[in-house]
């Protein structure tokens, strides 16, 4: 069922993204200064840098969550057409930045993957609703 | 494949949002498969069917 042209299952998915970025927000910042505030052993220090990475590693599965949860066949379809396009586009980018960077450009830290698939994946969202109206 | 799906809704002057209620799927699902965008699975081509009380073949057409 939609209301307001949304479904259960996306509001569910979008309540769920929230909170778990809400949780990245709050774990960035407090690892952040524990790892550059606090003195920590190189042991500790690895701990704490897996603590922000859990949220976002959660977001991707949620996306599998939407996808099991959501009912309607076209908006399932839908968001697997957004999937597919994040991950191509991604996957693009990513190749030919790591032959740039052979070739003398400046290092990506690897977080800016998942950074750049979320990014597409919210493009790729707006431009499919815009040609489904 | 073709569907008169927006001719048999216009006949019933039934929005694509009352039809979606109907058939409880998404509004965008209807438009999608009204536009052409989208073929339903067999399940929803037979709901569809039902609801307008004819065979699928009357609905929907290879080309």
């Amino acid at each position: 069922m939609s209301f307001f042209g949304i479904s259960t299952a996306e509001r569910r998915y979008s309540r769920r993204v929230i909170a778990a970025s809400i949780a990245y927000a709050v774990l960035l910042v407090g690892e952040q200064y524990a790892l550059h505030r606090a003195h920590v052993s190189a042991a500790t220090g690895y701990a704490l840098a897996v603590l922000p990475a859990l949220p976002i590693i959660a977001i991707f599965a949620l996306v599998g969550r939407y996808l099991v949860e959501e009912q309607d066949e076209y908006l399932r379809m839908r968001m697997v057409r957004q999937i597919l396009w994040a991950t191509g586009l991604t996957l693009a980018a990513t190749t030919l930045w790591g032959f740039l960077e052979d070739a003398g450009l400046h290092h990506l830290p690897m977080f800016y993957v998942g950074v750049f698939w979320f990014g597409a994946l919210g493009i790729v969202g707006c431009l499919i609703r815009l040609s489904d109206r | 494949m073709k569907n008169r799906l927006k001719v048999l809704r216009a006949e019933r002057d039934w929005s694509q949002a009352d039809l979606a209620e109907k058939l409880e799927v998404s509004r965008q699902s209807v438009n999608a498969i009204e536009t052409g965008k989208y073929d339903p699975s067999l399940p929803l081509a037979f709901r569809i069917a039902r609801l307008f009380d004819l065979p699928i073949e009357q609905i929907f057409s290879e080309n």
